[in-house]
């Protein structure tokens, strides 16, 4: 039915990676940093930006070790049969978290700002044909749809430069009034910086191995560059209790930018922002098809029905915002925490177990 | 394609939009005012526009009474005729004594409600808002509209605020050692004019700045700045120069007692020297002019300065802000305070970069 192609280019790998960490966390995150770290929240985010970038060192370096196997087969090798299962296992059920706080977000979002007459669930359900028809003919498809839409990720930054001299410095110092909190506030982070695990699926994929790391990190670091900016940007702006008092500290920003001609910025971002969303659905999507296909060992093409039904069912619980925010602040940790651990151990075996190429499909 | 079509078709049919009144029975709202009357009942003016006909725009007042704001909106749509949108909103109007009561729940109704715009010019006035939103205006369809193009018309005199949007109130009234200043309006004969800054106390006004102090206070004030000042010598004869000011404020902490240096750096070329005809502006004359006026505007604005800080207590010329940023935000009760105990050393210095087209 779908032709299935699943190589990309390293340049797509990198883009993948970039697109897939923003998400809708990028609207709220300045929130939940300023509420523990106060002024120091632009730092934690800094911070936290260790995670994508040892997530996609570890992949590189475990894929490496490995000479590029699949993702099921490199787990065998290193972990045994049955453990291989329960981690594949895992990572379908981390994705399911990832696609569904994502597109539960997105429609609370859209709900909240420009289609309020619209129900939330009408938004998913839409939401989700879309990611069905993407995902089903590949990772190449997606690989495509990043690279497009990565100049977009410029667009969105534009919006907050223009707010670069319209704060005042005052609002950010003293840089370190309390360095613990900076370090307490970084769990908020954890959402806006998930997507990132897909790296640990999709390597093998790539056509050219030889820089895979780098891109990955490159990858990595626009996205904190991003986020760290924004987040900076906006306590600069507004300061750490009226950032931490707003749902979507950058939203506001958005529809405060007094432009000429436009009344109202904030469809237009809106706009461009929700195509990004499509993409990090997608990726999510992918991540669920794929390791759902290696547990049940079903097609590609019919795990994408079943995964895109499971991402339906989950956001439709997730819907009013708050309880979104409570299932995160809940999950999140253990996932992520569960990931180091596991690349952790992961990369330390994989120097003991290496191996020759399998057969890739 | 079939498939695509049909989804196409699925999605047209789920988002369209239904139960809302259609673009005919909408009506545009340009200012909405806050009172309070004698036995702490909320007032509240709304002006919007009326298109009577083919260029033909009229405005109209409403003003409904109750005991919370959206009280005041629901009573609003059993008198008026047409939905209105909340988002055209250009002027905020805060009457004086509204203000004296508390402004809380406007600051929350405007931040919370997603549908409100964020640029609305934010304004304090000595009449109740419904006298002032009632006269016709002049210059524009309402006079919410001519209220916001006399506020943001004036940056160019008089050194007046910038930050007079609805953003900057919601900074000025949520970050810490700042306070809420305002553009203060008042009703002068058929129409209005801008008479000094009121000033908040948390969400409570306090006072007013009167017309004669307001230039000195906000060169004192704001960062960046632009107006002219007179200096007269003692023929009578006087000196006009148009400044652009920039202010630095640096803080010392010494034994528990703040000092707040205010250096402020004029820009000025000179715009009228009614001075001895025989005196050549050259160099040297020019030195001379800027140190003399320099020290007399230092003394001036310190005199001032002191003024207020003895008889208030309350900072209104923004400084708090570099003490929280030198101190940590956990003293901002200590700066607060304090402020009153506290020196404020005033340095201007005047620099003349231009006399003008004529020289002598």
């Amino acid at each position: 039915m779908f032709k299935i192609n699943n190589q990309i280019t390293r340049n797509q790998y990198m883009f993948i990676i970039q697109n897939s960490i923003i998400g809708v966390g990028i609207l709220s995150l300045a929130s939940g940093v300023c509420k523990v770290a106060k002024q120091s929240g632009w730092i934690s985010v800094l911070v936290a930006g260790i995670y994508p970038i040892y997530i996609c060192i570890v992949a590189a370096l475990i894929y490496r070790n490995t000479n590029y196997n699949e993702f099921l087969e490199t787990n065998k090798r290193i972990w045994g049969k049955f453990l291989a299962y329960i981690f594949t296992i895992f990572f379908f059920i981390n994705f399911i978290f990832f696609s569904s706080f994502v597109l539960s977000g997105f429609a609370n979002v859209l709900v909240f700002t420009t289609t309020k007459f619209l129900s939330p669930h009408t938004i998913i359900v839409i939401t989700v044909i879309l990611t069905y028809f993407t995902i089903n003919y590949g990772l190449t498809n997606i690989g495509r749809l990043s690279e497009l839409l990565f100049y977009l990720t410029i667009l969105i930054l534009i919006i907050p430069f223009y707010f670069i001299n319209k704060g005042h410095i005052t609002n950010l110092l003293p840089l370190f009034d309390d360095v613990s909190s900076i370090f307490k506030a970084v769990p908020e982070t954890f959402f806006a910086y998930s997507g990132v695990e897909i790296s640990l699926l999709i390597i093998p994929y790539v056509t050219d191995f030889k820089k895979v790391l780098s891109s990955g990190v490159i990858g990595s670091l626009i996205t904190i560059f991003i986020y760290t900016l924004t987040v900076l940007l906006t306590i600069n702006y507004c300061g750490h209790i009226l950032t931490s008092k707003l749902q979507y500290p950058l939203l506001y920003l958005v529809a405060g930018a007094d432009l000429p001609v436009l009344s109202n910025f904030e469809p237009l971002f809106i706009f461009l922002w929700g195509n990004k969303i499509f993409q990090t659905l997608a990726v999510g999507g992918y991540g669920l098809s794929y390791t759902l296909s290696k547990i049940i060992k079903k097609s590609y093409n019919r795990c994408c029905l079943y995964s895109c039904l499971i991402i339906m069912f989950v956001s439709s619980m997730l819907v009013p915002e708050h309880t979104r925010t409570m299932v995160i602040d809940k999950v999140e940790p253990y996932l992520v925490g569960f990931i180091l651990v596991y690349s952790t151990l992961t990369l330390i075996l994989s120097y003991f177990k290496g191996g020759k190429t399998f057969e890739k499909n | 394609m079939k498939k695509i079509s049909l989804v196409l078709l699925f999605m047209l049919i789920f988002t369209s939009c239904y139960g809302k009144p259609s673009i005919e029975r909408t009506s545009v709202i340009a200012g909405i005012g806050h009172d309070i009357d004698k036995d702490k009942t909320l007032s509240s003016s709304f002006e919007f526009i009326v298109f009577k006909s083919q260029n033909v725009v009229d405005k109209s007042v409403v003003t409904t009474k109750g005991k919370s704001i959206f009280e005041m909106f629901n009573k609003r749509l059993l008198i008026t005729k047409r939905r209105h949108l909340p988002g055209t909103v250009r002027t905020l109007l805060i009457s004086e004594e509204r203000g004296k009561f508390g402004i809380s729940d406007i600051i929350d109704a405007f931040l919370r409600d997603q549908e409100r715009n964020l640029n609305t010019t934010v304004a304090v006035s000595k009449q109740r808002t419904e006298e002032i939103l009632k006269l016709n205006a002049k210059d524009s369809n309402t006079m919410a509209e001519e209220i916001e193009d006399l506020i943001k018309s004036s940056y160019e005199a008089n050194f007046t605020q910038r930050d007079t949007n609805i953003k900057d109130f919601f900074n000025m009234y949520y970050q810490e050692g700042r306070h809420i200043m305002l553009p203060y309006i008042e009703k002068y004969k058929d129409t209005v004019k801008l008479s000094g800054i009121a000033v908040f106390k948390k969400d409570k006004l306090i006072f007013t700045i009167p017309e004669e102090d307001t230039k000195y206070i906000n060169l004192l004030r704001n960062e960046k700045a632009q107006g002219y000042l007179t200096f007269f010598d003692e023929n009578s004869k006087s000196i006009d120069l148009f400044c652009n000011s920039r202010r630095n404020v640096k803080v010392d902490i010494n034994d528990n007692k703040i000092t707040y240096n205010i250096y402020l750096l004029i820009y000025s070329s000179v715009k009228e020297a009614n001075i001895d005809d025989a005196q050549e502006l050259t160099k040297d004359k020019l030195i001379e002019l800027e140190e003399k006026y320099s020290n007399e505007l230092t003394k001036q604005l310190q005199e001032i300065a002191d003024k207020y800080q003895n008889k208030y207590g309350t900072d209104i010329f923004d400084v708090q802000k570099y003490a929280v940023a030198k101190l940590g935000r956990d003293k901002i009760d200590f700066i607060e305070e304090n402020f009153i105990n506290s020196n404020i050393k005033i340095s201007a210095k005047i620099k003349i970069l231009s006399p003008g087209r004529i020289i002598r």
